[in-house]
């Protein structure tokens, strides 16, 4: 696969406001991407749709796959941390690992080393039989992060990963991304925090009131022009 | 300490045979169970083997088939709309087969034939979920559901009211609440095989998806990620409730709380894990509807408690100690 | 760790409860020590619903029957309560009738379909009654379960008695009279009560021809109607003049006019032959009320 997401005129509208204009845009295999903007600009929505979990208009390569075929490539690490079953850590990655054992080819030799794995990967492996209820901000996205490496894709999509972090979790998180990313994964991030992030991703993609208006190395987007171009009205 | 370890499961299987063979052994009369079996196996006509046969075997099923389905179709709602204050009822679907059923008993149909009153009550049962799945279909927000099904619960339950009222015969009045209060008294076998077969279809639809509630768990964005269709999944969710919603009250009635609170009596044995609530409710809320059938047919009242009444009475307090510690 | 405990606390308590609900039901008793009699003539008749044990009763005597339905036991509903102090009292269910091995069950047309469906389907013979809505029910009732029970004879007394008040052809009466329960229903025209008023001379108010139905009103349509005389319910224990609470005040006050008598439903509600006097009491009232003008 050459690129990791091909969109071509992908838009998002409700009713008669539109949310996302036609956004054409290609990620590369292997880049480290943060879409950023003010709230409301629409990164989100356009990682929504570029996955498909909203409904679209235009085309996108991941949304234009089946549900089953997506998940082989794309994962998402949600906003929202809404937990309602207290279970434990490992077992909420058991419940993708299963999934995951069912519809992939290539399978771990045994069950629990994917689990262990991942949790070594994001440095949690201390939190395995923890109640996620019990979890702090920080650990919960991890966790959720560890989930995405039991589903084995290739690329990973987070939505505002640092958002009601404090700036050592925020570190953490962002050297555990860029990890991933040096072994090979696609990342895919909406974030708020440009200055901290800026030296862990190679791209910005600025989104504002629903157009992209950069598009460029951190460095570049972060200068006091385009800063204003993206945040301010 | 969980239920996979085989001591639990073993009490689990005991106790429901315990119950079982108490629910056949005692009623509202003594019988000698040994005498009623083994007259069987000889040919010899007894009292006692016909009542065990055609009375108490018919009912302990039934008992069986209520906790089961019930308690099945409460796990699984829980486990979608992820709220722990999900029940049957409150997608609506027991108030519309409610309705269906004391309209035919309104109208003096429940005389013309056997099958009117379950009848009436799976074709409501069963526009209440069409509408539901209609209304919910593009929706994004599991919100939705609960808010239709409060709805179309209130709907039913109001023209429920209104034939009450428009009825102008005291004794049909009498036969509805009678009905509304859920009883599975002098059930035959009959019986069994129209509520039966509905319980074990709505089961299936229903284990179908027992795996993507447990992917849900992280909500409905992440879910879809990992390969779940969720409008498959609510569709599937809500066409098996009704099933087994139907077919229970078409037949005893309205038996309210054994979907409610025995997944919260399961969940923790089961590390609050959806899937596993789904496998072990059946059994337990089996049993507890075994245990209300018992007291209630030994109960020294000269009215009978109807079995809904003894539900909401034990699981009300349940229910409300659960809520308590949920807040603290 | 804090879910384990949870579950062994719950384990505790659960087994507990099971344990208390075994030792609960090894204690009960069954059914009551009363006799189940045998009529003289070898019918084993179980009777189900209070009307029909009223009438079995004045028929053949509570010796005679088997089993009568529970309501029976409970004054504030039965008239037959001391005389049927030693027969045995059954509910309405197949198990407890079945043990009983009648050869004869009576039911009324409103009892529960599944439970006589279940009679039915151990071979015993259920006997609808239907319930009485008027005086020339009542003589159809005695009549079939004067054919039932065997005792024809007694039947034809009873109906005869009714004959001193034959049903009114016509309106020739200026006297109205209403039932007023307690919980607002009004009964209809169609129902015994009212049929008890017309033979004994009375007419329904003209307010209320447009809705023939019985139905719960408000106490403002009954004063507003202005019966001659309002049949209102007694509480137990009371005397008939006693005012009853449960009803408005207006109904009592002076400016409504009203005459009302306190009587208790169980004397009414069912069609049996005691109502002959109800209805000879009601034509006095009338006579007497003639007489002074």
């Amino acid at each position: 696969m050459e690129h990791a997401l091909t969109t071509n005129n992908l838009s998002v509208s409700v009713g008669k406001k539109t949310i996302l204009y036609p956004t054409t845009i290609s990620i590369e295999m292997g880049e480290m991407t943060a879409i950023i903007g003010a709230n409301g600009a629409g990164k989100s929505t356009f990682m929504r749709a570029a996955l498909g979990l909203i409904p679209h208009s235009g085309f996108s390569s991941l949304s234009s796959k089946t549900i089953n075929e997506r998940m082989k490539f794309a994962s998402w690490v949600s906003q929202d941390r809404e937990l309602v079953w207290d279970v434990r850590v490992k077992t909420l990655l058991q419940f993708t690992l299963e999934r995951t054992l069912r519809t992939i080819d290539t399978s771990f030799q045994k069950k629990l080393t994917g689990i262990n794995e991942a949790l070594e990967l994001t440095n949690i492996s201390q939190l395995a039989d923890q109640q996620v209820n019990s979890l702090s901000g920080g650990e919960v996205t991890a966790v959720l992060i560890a989930r995405t490496l039991v589903q084995q894709t290739p690329i990973i999509f987070l939505d505002e990963p640092l958002a009601s972090l404090d700036p050592i979790q925020k570190i953490k998180i962002l050297s555990l991304l860029r990890s991933l990313s040096k072994s090979g994964r696609t990342i895919i991030a909406s974030l708020h925090d440009i200055k901290q992030s800026a030296k862990y991703f190679s791209r910005y993609i600025g989104i504002k009131n629903g157009t992209v208006v950069i598009d460029a190395a951190p460095i570049e987007a972060i200068n006091k022009q385009n800063f204003n171009r993206v945040f301010v009205k | 300490m969980k239920l996979t370890s085989a001591k639990l499961r073993w009490s689990c299987l005991i106790l429901l045979i315990t119950f079982t063979y108490l629910s056949l052994d005692i009623g509202y009369i003594d019988i000698n169970l040994l005498t009623a079996l083994t007259s069987v196996f000889y040919g010899t006509k007894s009292t006692d083997a016909v009542i065990l046969w055609e009375l108490r075997l018919p009912r302990t099923l039934m008992c069986l088939i209520v906790g089961s389905g019930l308690g099945l179709a409460g796990a699984a709602l829980q486990g979608y709309l992820r709220n722990p204050l999900a029940e049957p009822s409150i997608v609506g679907i027991s108030s519309a087969a409610a309705l269906g059923a004391v309209l035919c008993i309104a109208l003096g149909l429940n005389n013309s034939g056997f099958f009117y009153t379950p009848a009436f009550a799976l074709a409501f049962a069963f526009v209440a979920c069409w509408t539901l799945i209609f209304l919910t279909r593009q929706s994004k927000s599991k919100h939705n559901v609960i808010l239709i099904g409060v709805g179309v619960s209130a709907l039913a339950g109001s023209l429920t009211t209104l034939i009450l009222s428009l009825s102008d015969n005291p004794f049909a009045i009498n036969e509805i609440v009678f009905w509304m209060l859920g009883s599975v008294t002098d059930v035959s076998y009959s019986h069994v095989l129209i509520a039966g077969p509905l319980v074990v279809i709505g089961t299936i639809f229903l284990y179908k998806h027992a795996a993507d509630l447990d992917l849900l768990t992280l909500g409905e964005e992440t879910a879809t990620s990992t390969g779940v269709d969720i409008n498959k999944l609510r569709t599937s969710i809500l066409i098996g409730t009704t099933f087994i919603v139907g077919g229970i009250t078409a037949v005893t009635g309205i038996i309210g709380f054994v979907g409610l609170v025995t997944p919260h009596i399961v969940r923790p044995f089961v590390n609050h894990e959806p899937k596993r609530t789904m496998i072990w409710t059946p059994p337990i809320a089996a049993l507890l509807v075994l245990i209300s059938d018992i007291i209630i047919r030994t109960a020294p009242t000269t009215g009978e408690i109807k079995l809904g009444v003894l539900t909401a009475l034990l699981g009300t307090p349940v229910f409300l100690y659960l809520i308590s510690k949920q807040r603290s | 760790m804090v879910v384990e405990n949870e579950a062994k606390k719950l384990r505790f308590d659960y087994k507990t409860i099971a344990t208390l609900i075994f030792l609960f039901f090894i204690q009960q008793g069954q059914g009551n020590v009363a006799f189940a009699t045998v009529a003289g003539n070898g019918d084993r008749i179980v009777s189900t619903n209070l009307c029909i044990d009223t009438l079995a009763v004045a028929l053949i005597g509570a010796e005679n029957l088997l089993a009568v339905s529970s309501v029976a036991d409970d004054k504030k509903y039965s008239t037959i309560a001391d005389r049927i102090k030693n027969t045995k009292k059954t509910s309405f269910n197949a198990e407890q009738i079945y043990s009983l091995n009648p050869s004869m069950v009576l039911a009324s047309n409103f009892s529960s379909l599944k439970t006589r469906r279940a009679l039915e389907k151990l071979g015993i013979k259920v006997e609808l009654v239907e319930y009485a809505q008027s005086i020339d029910d009542l003589k159809r009732n005695i009549n079939q379960m004067g054919t039932l029970l065997r005792a024809t004879e007694k039947a034809k007394t009873l109906i005869q008695k009714f004959e001193e008040f034959p049903a009114p052809v016509g309106f020739k009466t200026n006297r109205t009279a209403l039932q007023y329960s307690t919980n607002r229903y009004l009964n209809g025209e169609n129902s015994l009560i009212n049929d008890v008023f017309l033979r004994a001379g009375f007419s329904r108010p003209q307010a209320l021809k447009k809705s023939p139905g019985g139905q719960f009103l408000s106490t403002e349509i009954i004063l507003k109607a202005k019966p001659d005389l309002l049949l209102l319910d007694r509480e137990q224990n009371s005397a008939p003049e006693d005012q009853n609470s449960a009803y408005h005040r207006s109904i009592y006050s002076p400016l409504a006019g009203l005459l009302t008598t306190h009587i208790s439903q169980k004397y009414w509600s069912c069609g049996a032959p005691e109502l002959i006097h109800l209805i000879k009491a009601l034509a006095k009232t009338n006579s007497d009320h003639e007489t002074k003008e």
